[in-house]
């Protein structure tokens, strides 16, 4: 009786691998395949011969080599900063005593229902027009400096921390600041991967902003690029697939390395123990 | 010596005056909105210093991006005012879209950019776009072979409120009928020009395919031509619905009665016909010229030919247009040297023969090098795209809820070939969706 229930557990979970696996699965062999294997039908599964040479056509498309490396400055810069700015306010408002503190946060977090959509336009006014950014890296790092989610998250995190450390650290003389990175912040390292991993992943893929604050091609980014291959007649998917398999390879990369902290991030962070 | 000082006096006193020019030329004019003066005999336009650097934004990816690069190169290397065109790929149409109505709540606009004519409606609005019609008329700066611009791009070009020129034919398509030529010779098919043929071929087609034979891309344009072809209306400037009619219940009834007989069919969930047509899915389709890149199979020859007509002779255009933007006197002229730059006979046959798209202009098919190019046979639509005669060309006339109707129609036709509603049922409800 145990084994069937182990049985099934583990087709459940294999047919649920199998599902996410697929998508990489299609982009990868579709990469590989001419444009009308891509649309055949019956669906051709493995392209022979493959055609690697979508890889290099799609390189040629745009310059993709710039965009690499102003998509990692942007991803690093802006999960630097969510990191930093998310660790400091989740202290405050999880630890600190201050008046109005909940009732800032309540305020912090109702703004979380406002579709980014809305505000598309007042951050394009205030990044381009009043700060003068326009076309500049920097125009993509500073509105994500900030994370209200993040720092949802990582307050609950922190909240989890008994508060009989934060009293006996105190006891000992130990500053708000020595406690928040000697106890708080190593506690957290899971939680802080996740969010660092989240924000990083997102901002990779960020494409509308980007798109909005830069003109010239040595300022834009890797998801701009992707864009270069459908016009309104139709869609190189091939070609789209190879360009996509290059993007997304540097972070399955990274996923992989971390995903351990992530599974154990969300899972503490998300259920009270 | 002396000669030479009085000389530079000269020169000095000549640069003062005609800054002085300048300078009252601007302050009298600083907005292009004054209608040009038909009493005046001839504008004083300013001259374009060299170094003139233009902003283009386009969502041209891909090979059709790759052609603009190359005639924007060209401009730059030709054009006798050194004028530099920095042409920037802003995404899609939509994403351009976003772009260009964000940087109109006050951030750097472009000097020149491309979009559909309901889009360019919206930026009308913020009274940043400038109007042609002075430049395009002008005796010395304007465009002396107006007419050679096919009809139907220069009518959809001044079909705005006001009826004046606020933009101008960029890329423009057409459709055509895209078939199977190793299937139509070896069942001994005749290309269909008549939607009587149309019907017979696609019937005798079906029979030997064993499913649908032929195919129509964009149900909206079905729609809208058809109707038209019937003799009917589809909408006209001031936004009335004109196809709750019998012509375009005729029309429809005719793609229905394909649908239900088993010989027509939609593109569906393949989305573009061009997927069934290169797996011998289905014989021949009605789709954009823009599309033919991603026509063709090794296992057969394709070809393509005019749509088939009903009663009258209409077929859409298709693709988007470039409109300028406010700037200054000397930015708005040098970009409109771009814009005729762009429509120029060689230009834009350079811009087809490299593109997915058609020339503008009626004389550039004529061109030698056009001509060498179409009867290499690489792309049949170069040549068939062209062969429309320039009043058969319809539009849709634009006006805020244009993009709605579209939509409407669209899915009126589906509902219609899908079996959820009648074609009567159909038409009314897209009729009474909009009213």
């Amino acid at each position: 009786m145990k084994n069937v229930y182990k049985i099934i557990t583990y087709i459940l979970l294999a047919a649920g691998a199998v599902i996410m696996l697929f998508p990489f699965f299609w982009m990868i062999t579709g990469s590989l395949k001419t444009y009308n294997q891509i649309t055949a039908t019956p669906i051709v599964w493995w392209p022979v011969p493959a055609q690697w040479n979508n890889y290099t056509t799609a390189l040629e498309y745009a310059p993709f080599d710039i965009y690499f490396i102003n998509t990692v400055i942007v991803s690093v810069g802006t999960t630097v900063s969510v990191l930093i700015t998310s660790i400091f306010a989740a202290f405050a408002f999880s630890r600190l005593k201050f008046r109005g503190r909940d009732t800032i946060f309540s305020i912090l977090l109702s703004t979380l229902m406002i579709p980014s959509q809305i505000l598309i336009i007042t951050n394009y006014v205030t990044v381009a027009v009043r700060m003068q950014l326009m076309d500049t890296l920097l125009a993509l790092i500073i509105p994500f400096t900030a994370s209200i989610f993040y720092i949802y998250l990582l307050r609950e995190f922190f909240n989890q921390i008994p508060e009989q450390l934060y009293l006996a650290a105190k006891v000992d003389g130990t500053s708000d600041w020595r406690y928040l990175w000697k106890i708080m912040v190593p506690n957290a390292k899971n939680a802080l991967i996740t969010i660092g991993l989240f924000n990083f992943i997102a901002s990779w893929n960020a494409y509308i902003w980007p798109l909005l604050l830069t003109n010239s091609e040595s300022k834009r980014v890797l998801s701009i690029g992707l864009k270069y291959f459908s016009g309104e007649a139709g869609t190189d998917y091939e070609l789209l697939m190879a360009a996509g398999t290059i993007v997304i390879a540097p972070l399955l990369v990274i996923y992989l390395f971390f995903r351990r902290y992530i599974v154990e991030g969300v899972a503490r962070s998300g259920i009270k123990g | 010596m002396k000669m030479k000082k009085i000389l530079a006096l000269l020169l000095a006193v000549l640069m003062v005056a005609s800054f002085a020019a300048c300078k009252t030329d601007t302050s009298e004019e600083p907005e292009s909105s004054k209608p040009a003066e038909s009493m005046d005999p001839l504008k004083e336009w300013p001259s374009i210093p060299a170094g003139t650097v233009l902003q283009f934004w386009h969502a041209m990816g891909g090979a059709n991006g790759a052609a603009l690069d190359l005639v924007v190169a060209k401009f730059n290397e030709e054009n006798e005012f050194g004028i530099t065109v920095e042409a920037t790929f802003q995404g899609g149409y939509t994403d351009l879209h976003t772009k260009l109505v964000s940087a109109l709540q006050g951030g750097d606009i472009p000097h020149i950019a491309q979009a559909y004519a309901n889009n360019i409606m919206v930026y009308l609005d913020s009274d940043s776009i400038v109007q042609l019609d002075e430049y395009i008329f002008d005796p010395q700066v304007g465009i002396e072979d107006w007419e050679d611009i096919i009809q139907g791009y220069r009518e959809e070009n001044s079909n705005y409120p006001d009826g004046k020129f606020y933009s101008l034919p960029f890329n423009k398509s057409t459709e055509v009928l895209y078939y199977n030529e190793t299937f139509f010779n070896a069942n001994n098919l005749t290309v269909p020009t008549t939607w009587e043929e149309l019907k017979d071929v696609s019937m005798e087609a079906s029979e030997i395919l064993g499913k649908p034979a032929f195919g129509y891309d964009s149900l909206s344009n079905l729609f809208i031509t058809w109707t038209q072809q019937a003799g009917g209306q589809y909408t006209n400037n001031n936004g009335d619905v004109l196809f709750n009619s019998p012509e375009a219940r005729e029309a429809l009834q005719f793609f229905i009665d394909g649908v239900e007989g088993g010989y027509f069919r939609t593109a569906g969930e393949d989305n573009y016909c061009s997927g069934p047509f290169n797996d011998e899915n289905l014989v021949m389709f009605i789709g954009s010229t823009s599309g033919s890149a991603y026509i063709g199979s090794d296992t057969f020859e394709w070809n393509a030919a005019m749509v088939p007509f009903g009663k009258v002779e209409k077929v859409i255009q298709q693709g988007s247009n470039m409109f300028m933007l406010k700037s200054d006197e000397v930015g708005q002229l040098a970009t409109f040297e771009f814009m005729k730059f762009l429509m120029a006979p060689e230009n834009t046959a350079l811009w087809a023969m490299n593109s997915g798209y058609l020339p503008v202009r009626d004389s550039a098919r004529e061109l030698p090098e056009y001509v060498e190019f179409v009867e290499s046979g690489v792309n049949p639509t170069k040549d068939i795209g062209t062969m429309y005669d320039g009043a058969w060309y319809i539009y849709d006339p634009v006006f805020k809820e244009s993009y709605s109707i579209r939509m409407a129609v669209e899915k009126a036709v589906e509902e219609a070939a899908t079996g959820l509603k009648t074609v009567d049922e159909a038409i009314t409800d897209a009729a009474a969706s909009i009213n």
